[in-house]
């Protein structure tokens, strides 16, 4: 017996021995990672994780995209990714997850670049950090836009001709832009450019994203405007009584994981069980431009180049010189304002009524983005008057800042208490309101387009889910869970966290009988669940065990 | 941290949520490995091909000349499978009748049947142009008909053989290709020719030996032939280039 206990000693100091070294030699124990104090992993803390966010979509764009580079080929585009789509093992799963991977990307990267707009993060000090973000953003709408192109559908074919159109407008270097962007013609050279410019997109993406999360931990979080009191500039210098990044920190990240990636593979995978959705949800490629059923497809943009697609169908933008001014106007000036707004608003109040019209023109881009967007979606090709224009965009935008200024005024002067807890989340559900007001008022005009009843339809199912979203979010910021302790573990825990992952057992082996290629869609609604069902285990789990 | 939680209430859940998870990284790693290989290319059953020419006329047997070294070759069963097409003779040039034979295979100490020749002598065989040892194509494994070529291994002499110059690998084209010296332990595979006598065209139409050297069978990992015939190309005589 005795000799038994001494080998499982000997065998259990080697093992503490090896790890001790491996964690001197990798130096893992001291990476420059801020600990975090613990609002900021309660509930309704979400907001301080945004960009943790996008770094785990962009981690799954990166896995996946790495294994559809293995099988696609840009000299036959279509018919390669046809091949994934058929043939590859879960190929499926990895092209539709992939696309909804990026969309996910793109929507969170707006989240958190308004969120770190409106409570004034990119103040003092740190300056360059939103300007790098800026600039990942139309990185990541430029990755998009060549990483949708690469299907050979006729989406594909059509975001290609526009943007070539566009490219060719710039004066003087737009043949040559033209030649580089877009290749000498012969479809193999078009498609082996734009697979390489995705690829290096991505690359500065990394590049960038690295510096952005370094000048993250060095300027640390801003703090909740209870700590800030409002006042640039604001850090979260860490304390002796801070919990330890590990496991900590490390913990909070692999729950946003489960559940993040959870999402992007369950939402696809479901979708993906309707046939015939509509094509700018769609997470399968469309149909060959050459085929009969292009015809039948209306000539979009990827939903996230929507905005810009439709303000070159505006009546001041038909002539010439239009689809270039176009973008410029609604596409490189609202990028320019967002590059430069530290040093427009250089103030070092972080409240937004105290910054009136930084407030006003942030959520005047929301709103503008959201209604070109569907109005894009549903009047494909249609031109609009551009008397037509300015009844739909200018109303908007006056009674933003008609309404922001009187607010501010009234607030300025004390007559204004928003809310007892916090004037922040007030002012969110105040600006989601406000988002529904426009639309709804932008739905008002919709008779002038025609469409009415599905224009109608769909802004008031967009509105729903800003409104929705914006509420949810804003009021769980501030209404967080007290810190409760536990001195026992509940029932429910024990019995939730076992049934979740029983399920989780139960769907993984279910999952490993079903085919690899005409199964695929129903394997990723199995392994999406499986995700968040252990993501949601891990919340409990950290909520008893460290009552966050 | 809660302090008040018994340590083995604590370790119960923690081992659940760890299952919880090791089930998602499972499943997801599944996922990964299973996509990384793609289902092999292929086909179900042996194709009949008739073997033309480049113009796509069929090839005759009586148009084959006899101890040639140039390499006729075609692909079968799938795409850039070379095969060589040989007609065999005696060292006086005298076409050999080549009868069925057992052959064995070194390495496993297994035999078989080989096919016997066919045209007009009996003397028209092919086989896989892909050396069992290490892969070599032509060049390096080629023709040495009888009496035109040899080579000369450990002292000892060999006409009317096929030979590879990679490693030193020698085969009996008139017995199956069976193995006259290492390195190969295998046999070169031999295509079966079917051989039509009123037009005397030839068509393939199986194998039998070892597998296609570098492949899990015969009949996967390359593209299939499109259409009922596959081309016979001559290479070239490797001995003149």
């Amino acid at each position: 017996m005795s000799s038994i206990k001494e080998r499982v000693k000997k065998a259990r100091d080697f093992g503490t021995g090896a790890w001790n070294w491996f964690m001197n030699r990798s130096h893992l124990d001291r990476l420059p990672l801020r600990k975090t104090p613990d609002y900021m992993r309660q509930w309704g803390g979400k907001w301080y994780w945004t960009g943790a966010l996008i770094t785990i979509a962009f981690t799954y764009e990166v896995l996946t995209g790495v294994i559809l580079l293995l099988y696609y080929n840009p000299a036959s585009p279509y018919p390669s990714t046809q091949y994934i789509l058929n043939s590859v093992p879960f190929g499926k799963l990895l092209l539709a997850t992939h696309l909804y991977g990026a969309y996910a990307m793109i929507v969170l990267v707006y989240i958190h670049m308004f969120r770190n707009y409106f409570v004034g993060a990119y103040k003092k000090p740190r300056e360059l950090q939103w300007i790098i973000g800026v600039l990942l953003l139309a990185l990541t709408i430029g990755a998009g836009y060549f990483g949708y192109s690469l299907s050979g559908d006729v989406l594909s074919y059509d975001a290609q001709d526009v943007g070539r159109g566009i490219a060719s407008l710039i004066p003087v270097l737009g043949q040559w832009l033209v030649s580089v962007g877009f290749g000498n013609g012969t479809t193999t050279s078009l498609f082996t450019k734009f697979l390489g410019y995705h690829i290096i997109m991505v690359g500065l993406i990394a590049l960038l994203f690295g510096y952005h999360f370094y000048l993250a931990e060095a300027n640390t979080m801003l703090p909740s405007s209870k700590i800030s009191k409002y006042r640039a500039p604001a850090s979260t210098p860490e304390t002796e009584n801070m919990k330890p990044w590990y496991p900590s920190n490390l913990l909070y990240l692999v729950e946003l994981g489960l559940l993040t990636i959870g999402f992007i593979v369950f939402i696809p995978s479901f979708v993906g069980l309707f046939p015939n959705t509509p094509i700018l949800i769609s997470p399968f490629p469309g149909p060959l431009p050459t085929s009969a059923a292009a015809a039948l497809i209306p000539p979009y943009p990827p939903w996230f180049l929507l905005f810009v697609y439709k303000a070159v169908d505006f009546g001041m933008f038909t002539n010439y010189m239009g689809p270039l001014n176009a973008s410029i106007v609604f596409g490189l000036l609202p990028l320019i304002y967002f590059l430069v707004i530290p040093f427009l608003d250089r103030g070092n109040s972080l409240h937004p009524l105290d910054r009136p019209i930084t407030t006003s023109l942030g959520i005047i881009s929301i709103v503008y983005l959201i209604i070109l967007s569907v109005w894009g979606a549903f009047t494909p090709g249609l031109i609009i008057p551009s008397t037509q224009v300015a009844l739909v965009l200018l109303p908007p935008a006056i009674i933003t800042f008609a309404a922001i200024f009187g607010i501010s005024k009234m607030w300025k002067k004390g007559k204004l208490k928003i809310g007892n807890k916090s004037t922040t989340s007030s002012f969110f559900i105040f600006i989601s309101g406000l988002v529904v007001a426009v639309i709804l008022t932008g739905y008002s005009f919709s008779y002038f387009v025609g469409h009415a009843s599905i224009l109608s339809l769909g802004k008031l199912v967009l509105s729903g889910g800003a409104m929705g979203f914006l509420a949810i979010g804003t009021a769980k910021t501030s209404d967080q869970l007290p810190d409760q302790k536990f001195k026992k573990i509940p029932t429910g825990a024990y019995v939730a966290i076992a049934l979740l992952t029983f399920m989780c057992w139960v769907l993984l082996g279910l999952s490993l009988k079903l085919d690899p290629i005409s199964q695929a869609m129903t394997v990723g609604m199995a392994l999406g669940t499986v995700l968040i069902f252990s993501g949601i285990a891990l919340a409990i789990y950290r909520r008893i065990i460290y009552g966050e | 941290m809660n302090e008040g939680i018994d340590e083995t209430k604590r370790n119960f859940l923690k081992l659940m949520v760890t299952a919880s998870v090791v089930a998602g990284a499972g499943l997801s790693l599944g996922v990964v490995v299973k996509s990384l290989s793609p289902p092999q290319a292929g086909i179900n059953s042996f194709p009949t091909l008739k073997l033309v020419d480049s113009s796509g006329n069929p090839v005759l047997t009586s148009s084959l000349p006899t101890n040639d070294p140039s390499a006729m070759q075609f692909s079968y069963p799938l795409q850039s499978t070379p095969n060589f097409l040989l007609s065999i003779g005696d060292s006086n040039g005298t076409p050999v009748n080549i009868g069925a034979t057992q052959v064995s295979i070194p390495a496993t100490g297994a035999t078989y049947q080989s096919y016997s020749g066919v045209g007009k002598n009996g003397s028209v065989v092919a086989y896989s142009a892909i050396c069992q040892h290490l892969g070599c194509i032509f060049p390096e494994l080629r023709f040495y008909p009888a009496g035109v070529e040899s080579i000369t291994l450990g002292g000892k002499t060999y006409t009317g053989v096929l030979h590879c110059l990679c490693h030193g690998s020698t085969y009996d084209p008139e017995k199956g290709c069976s193995v006259l010296t290492g390195p190969t332990t295998h046999p070169l595979p031999m295509i079966k020719l079917v051989w039509d006598s009123s037009t005397d065209e030839l068509y393939v139409s199986n194998m039998v030996g070892p597998t296609i050297y570098g492949r899990a069978s015969d009949l996967t990992g390359e593209t299939p032939i499109s259409g009922t015939t596959t081309e016979v190309t001559n290479l070239g005589n490797p001995f003149t280039a």
